[in-house]
């Protein structure tokens, strides 16, 4: 006997779609004009379309960030494609990430709340966390880079870490 | 007594910026202190995220949402509920009285072609497939005939190549159950076709390429099959589709049986099984239970098969799904006919034979009649077996199905057999063979048993 898939064709009433559009869209915009580097109004119509194929999908969505996420990779993906042009585009552009470890939207979510987190930051905590954590550099190269000792570039990337898990914490606390 | 203290920030950081993650596991403290574990995996992925090109990018993005696109999916949500709502109407007209009418009866309304109607064409198969198969590849055919001729101008982005996407699966999964295999394969390529012309499309693809794995499996291709589910078990992953992929994990373990390895798929069954237990998903239950009975059939452990079916001939019967419950029923019965309890097989048998007919399931039936005949050669009862052949091929004329003509063929060679009193009983299971890999193999040419041992 063979494994059937169910259709579940409930239809989302506008105030529904309405909420979820506004819970969702700050999210799908990142990863659209930050993972994808789609520009804003461009962005704004995928959200559109992602939402309208969300509506027809026909059967029981469980976790909806998830598949609004996914299916914002996915319409992103094409976009480009469509353009044909993937010049500019990330490194990572095919990288459907691994969803076994983590969940993309999660993933996504963190980097949001991270990015807004850097905006808190002083300039110099931010330079330091883009060197040692961005580009790699070790705690002496970044000790040459703002002209000050191995020990005290040591103790400003712990600090500065320490300061952006802070900010994390304060943000993710008011969204609770 | 010792009191352990918790690791503080700067030590929890030196561990992340050792790169040292072994040294981390092994730590006593970590390993046993939930709190200092998961700050420590917290600064972990903070710093991960801060080598992600992305995050540095500061500038601001707009943040207020833009009331011409709520204006937009209101309105489509609108007009989808309304559309629908009519629908539901319709649906009740079209299909009322024999599957028959239902074509000519839409040829003669159409305000029933809409996207509406379509919709509620695809979720009322679902309940046909349970009641009554053919009825379910008609519906089908009428979702695909309807969403074939809508402009897809008059409805918002792919709305219209989704639509088809999904009467086309739904067609192709409604002909791979009633065993017209060939044809399945046609409608799933149909299907895909439509769906990647849409802007999201991987999702319906990864539903698309599960049917078609079912589809790959009786066309004896297993390993493209199994390539296939581990593909759309990813993508539902990554839609965070967790019912999906326990489908998709069901799919393989079904596959495994095809290759052999039933101690591996009652392993994933079983597996599935505890999850649809704890979810009360009834049907799940008995189909898992189903299949786990096949797998203990296969490894000749009949006891436990036969209570396997049981318990899943009750929970489809509960579940409101007769033509499971037969399935199950008829398996009972094969194992009590091997067994060596004949009579009683031959009774099951013939209220199944019976049953399958009134369902419209005459492929089945026809094999169902064979298992008798076995039997009734076995008793001496030779003209019964004639009997058999004389109203399978009865059946069969009146069914309509892609492969009919040469299960026939076969089966006029049976009754010539009995006429000439040649009849044996394997004989008979190379017809019976013949007849059940058919739907697989429609061009498949039947050659008389002494052509073959020769």
């Amino acid at each position: 006997m063979a494994v059937k898939p169910k259709s579940e064709q409930k239809p989302t009433p506008a105030d529904d779609v309405e909420t979820l559009y506004i819970q969702h869209r700050n999210l799908l915009m990142y990863v659209a004009c930050r993972k994808f580097r789609i520009s804003e109004s461009d962005a704004e119509n995928l959200i559109q379309e992602v939402f309208l194929s969300f509506l027809q999908t026909g059967t029981k969505i469980e976790n909806v960030r998830a598949w609004l996420v996914a299916a914002m990779c996915n319409a992103s993906r094409h976009y480009w494609r469509a353009q044909g042009r993937t010049e500019a585009l990330p490194d990572d552009f095919n990288d459907h990430s691994d969803p076994g470890s983590h969940g993309l939207a999660e993933q996504f979510a963190l980097q949001m709340t991270v990015r807004q987190a850097l905006k808190y930051l002083q300039p110099r905590c931010r330079e330091t966390l883009w060197l040692h954590y961005f580009e790699g550099r070790s705690a002496v190269d970044v000790a040459r880079e703002l002209e000050t000792t191995n020990r005290y570039a040591e103790k400003l990337i712990h600090n500065c870490l320490k300061r952006v898990r802070e900010i994390y914490m304060n943000i993710t606390a008011v969204n609770r | 007594m010792t009191i352990e203290r918790h690791y503080d920030d700067e030590a929890l950081i030196s561990f992340l910026e050792s790169g040292d993650q072994l040294a981390a596991r092994r730590d006593h403290h970590l390993a046993t202190c939930r709190a200092c574990a998961e700050s420590l995996t917290e600064y972990r992925a903070i710093a991960d995220v801060l080598g992600v090109e992305a995050v540095w990018d500061l500038r601001d993005l707009r943040s207020e949402p833009v009331p011409s696109t709520i204006a937009n999916l209101r309105a489509f949500a609108t007009q989808m509920a309304d559309e629908d709502a009519t629908a539901a109407v319709y649906l009740s007209e079209l299909l009322a009285g024999a599957r028959e009418t239902w074509m000519p009866r839409l040829a003669q309304h159409p305000e029933y072609r809409t996207a509406g109607v379509v919709r509620k064409l695809i979720e009322a198969t679902d309940h046909a497939l349970d009641t009554m198969p053919p009825d379910a590849v008609e519906i089908a055919n009428l979702a695909v005939d309807i969403a074939e001729g809508l402009d897809p101008a008059s409805y918002a982005s792919d709305t219209v190549m989704k639509l088809r996407g999904a009467a086309w699966r739904e067609k192709a999964y409604a002909l791979f159950y009633v065993g017209n295999y060939a044809i399945a394969n046609e409608a799933i390529c149909a299907a895909e076709s439509h769906i990647s012309n849409c802007l999201v499309d991987a999702y319906d693809r990864a539903r698309v390429d599960l049917v078609r794995a079912l589809i790959y499996r009786p066309l004896e291709r297993p390993t493209e099959a199994l390539k296939l589910i581990t593909a759309s078990a990813r993508v539902f992953e990554f839609f965070g589709d967790e019912a999906q992929v326990r489908t998709a994990t069901e799919s393989a373990a079904y596959l495994l049986t095809s290759t052999g390895d039933y101690r591996a798929a009652i392993d994933k069954f079983s597996a599935i099984l505890a999850g649809a237990e704890r979810a009360g998903d009834l049907a799940t239950q008995a189909r898992l239970h189903m299949n786990i009975g096949g797998c203990l059939r296969e490894l000749h452990d009949v006891t436990r098969a036969m209570e396997r079916f049981q318990i899943s001939a009750e929970l489809y019967e509960e579940a409101g799904v007769p033509t499971e419950a037969l399935r199950n029923r008829w398996n009972i019965a094969r194992l009590l006919q091997a067994s060596g309890q004949v009579v009683v097989a031959a009774q099951r048998l013939s209220e199944i034979h019976t049953s399958f007919l009134s369902l419209g399931m005459p492929g089945a039936a026809v094999l169902v009649g064979l298992d008798l005949a076995e039997i009734f050669i076995f008793q001496g009862k030779r003209a019964e077996v004639e009997k058999i052949c004389q109203q399978a091929i009865a059946e069969l004329q009146r069914s309509g199905l892609a492969y009919s003509e040469r299960a026939m063929t076969a089966l006029a060679y049976l009754r010539e057999a009995v006429a000439q009193s040649e009849v044996s009983v394997p004989m008979v299971n190379h017809v019976r063979e013949y007849i059940r890999r058919l739907p697989q193999e429609p061009r498949r040419l039947f050659a008389p048993m002494y052509a073959e041992m020769s």
